[in-house]
């Protein structure tokens, strides 16, 4: 029985030491090499003052060495908090102080950005570089009080046989931080349990094993990532490192496949449509792909319909779920072509031992072909937010209708139909959260920030319809003190935030319109946004 | 070519600015992201009255302001 995800590592290795466990490129490393490097790499952690619960930061791009720290910091007993190397480091310093992190590991090509994303920070952290110092060319000089420097040395000395674990199953495997309300990021607790849970499932239910080859597309700090990067390690199965740059573009998407003879895609439905969109599915292509799972946005209908002309023997499986319920919490299988591009893919029915519901208003459960708020409870409800106990308490609540025993219950925000087979669609939000390419986004946070900006009057921003992307956009409508041009408001939002939150459109206007509560009038805005798009508008 | 003038409004356009440093690598820069990318040969294809073939969407195509001028070119034969 496995009770931590390392141990995930520690029986494959047992069981296929030689075999390819992560490809980068040229760059390999088996189940055994990863668990001798990590059973070291633990206890050096453990040597520098890592302890039982720390939350311990990775501050690189994804690669294996991002692989060897994530799994080294479960093995040290402690919780992984991936940080974005291309977020604006305003936001990882918060990200490092709300977790209260004590360490962060970096590599040598990201040792001079980790220092220059602490430049400011007065908290006292260890940097904890996974490379030797006469591999990372900078010079240390001048380095804040706050900072000690760490570099991966005499890593020999320590035993390859794996430490005695403290944690159980119950303990956080991670913390990922997504887009809040407020204006401020919010850390969602995971615990190993939560994620061995749903791995069962995905393992199960894909039929994976130590045959099958995997994408790994979304970042570390996206919890999509949980999906390939568990069902991968659970099963043995080998874990292909995606290019950023390869996913801009679906010929090379499909290359990518091709030469690394996936039998799995995971991936937002925003990359699937551009590969459908493109005209390159083509009969004969990517003959290992057998299955493809997309998770984080609505798919559209059409997109599915041109892939399963093209390729009818893959499986196509839609999953849906926030981060707090663990990556996934209900599923749906495309078993036929649809045969109604306007029909949505429906987000079907709950994964097993999970169970959901939707209510209405007055908190009785929906009926058939009735709209409520998706309730979630399973073994993949996680821990709730960290250091925030008001807004755990506000979103993991007691079922409504039980009130017999405690009861976590995660209200999701989702609006959701329940169709006369059973499944459920998603139908929109019920507050102002939305998706963009996969990615959560509460515009609250880009109000907050344009409204700190001190030549913006207000601000409101908008989940718009984008036909060429088939998905959302945003779009801010701001009133200014003094003028500013667009293109600086972008700049400056980039500094604060991260860049697929930065409003791809930026519309200026004379006097924001108020509703008669005098709170700025969203549906005004989006009725414009129906009829015309100009770049200077005043309401009438 | 007046193509040249046109791709450079494009951009510009796009990305809400007033000039474009011509000497960097559009792509391996992380000016285009993935989204100005579908943006950008959709409006190619309306503008030049075109249609862009998936295998011509590749990084070499799409780095410069030069490669995307013989895109076009190659793709108007």
């Amino acid at each position: 029985m496995i009770y931590l995800l390392q141990d995930f590592i520690s029986k494959n290795a047992k069981k296929y030491p030689f075999k390819l466990m992560i490809q980068d490129g040229d760059k390999t490393i088996s189940y055994g090499e990863m668990d001798k490097f990590t059973n070291k790499f633990a206890q050096f952690l453990v040597l520098h003052g890592v302890k039982r619960g720390d939350r311990v930061c990775f501050h690189m791009k994804k690669s294996i060495k991002a692989f060897k720290s994530l799994i080294s910091i479960l093995k040290a007993d402690s919780v992984y908090v991936p940080l974005n190397i291309s977020t604006p480091h305003q936001r990882n310093q918060f990200i490092l102080e709300d977790a209260q992190c004590k360490f962060i590991i970096c590599d040598a090509k990201s040792f001079s950005k980790t220092l220059e994303m602490l430049d400011g920070f007065n908290q006292k952290i260890k940097i904890i570089n996974i490379d030797s110092q006469s591999d990372t060319p900078q010079e240390l000089d001048s380095l804040q009080k706050n900072i000690e420097v760490i570099f991966l040395e005499d890593l020999d000395k320590f035993s390859d046989q794996k430490r005695e674990y403290q944690n159980i199953d119950l303990d956080l495997a991670y913390i990922i931080y997504t887009s809040g309300s407020t204006g401020l990021p919010k850390g969602v607790m995971i615990s190993h349990k939560n994620v061995i849970d749903y791995s069962n499932w995905t393992v199960d239910f894909f039929k994976v094993d130590e045959n099958d080859r995997l994408s790994n597309h979304p970042g570390l700090y996206f919890d999509l990532s949980t999906f390939d990067v568990y069902t991968a390690f659970k099963s043995g199965a080998s874990l292909h490192l995606v290019p950023y740059t390869t996913s801009m573009f679906p010929i090379k998407v499909i290359e990518f496949i091709e030469k690394n003879k996936l039998t799995l895609w995971n991936s937002v439905p925003s990359l699937i449509t551009f590969i459908a969109k493109s005209g390159v599915l083509k009969k004969g292509r990517m003959p290992s792909l057998k299955k493809i799972t997309f998770c984080g946005e609505v798919m559209p209908t059409q997109t599915i319909i041109e892939w399963m002309k093209v390729y009818p023997h893959i499986k196509y499986v839609n999953q849906y779920g926030p981060t707090e319920t663990t990556c996934a919490s209900m599923y749906y299988e495309i078993k036929e072509i649809p045969t109604d591009p306007a029909k949505p893919i429906p987000i079907g029915t709950a994964i097993p031992n999970t169970e959901v519901f939707a209510l209405k208003e007055n908190n009785q459960k929906i009926d058939i072909e009735e709209v409520g708020e998706l309730h979630i409870r399973g073994s993949g409800n996680g821990l709730g937010y960290w250091n925030n106990e008001r807004l755990t308490q506000k979103s993991f609540v007691q079922n409504f209708l039980n009130n017999c025993f405690r009861e976590n219950v995660y209200t999701t925000g989702d609006l959701v139909k329940l169709g006369k087979d059973g499944n459920y669609d998603f139908v929109g939000r019920k507050d102002n959260q939305i998706k963009y390419m996969g990615f959560r986004v509460e515009l609250g946070e880009i109000e907050s920030t344009l409204d700190s900006f001190d030549y913006v009057l207000s601000s409101a921003a908008l989940g718009t319809k984008n036909s060429e992307i088939d998905g959302t956009i945003i779009t801010a409508f701001v009133s200014l003190k003094n003028q500013v041009e667009i293109l600086k408001i972008k700049e400056d939002l980039g500094k604060k935030i991260p860049h697929y939150m930065v409003p791809k459109e930026i519309i200026i206007v004379d006097k924001m319109p108020l509703n008669a509560n005098g709170k700025i009038d969203r549906l005004s805005l989006k009725s414009y946004f129906k009829k015309e798009r100009i770049k200077k508008w005043s309401p009438k | 070519m007046d193509g040249r003038k046109e791709i450079i409004g494009i951009i510009k356009e796009l990305k809400n600015v007033s000039e474009i440093d011509e000497s960097i690598d559009l792509i391996e820069s992380g000016f285009l992201d993935s989204f100005d990318i579908i943006n950008l040969i959709s409006k190619i294809e309306e503008r030049f009255k075109i249609k862009i073939m998936g295998e011509d969407i590749i990084p070499e195509n799409l780095n410069s302001i030069d490669s995307i001028v013989n895109l076009i070119n190659k793709t108007k034969i």
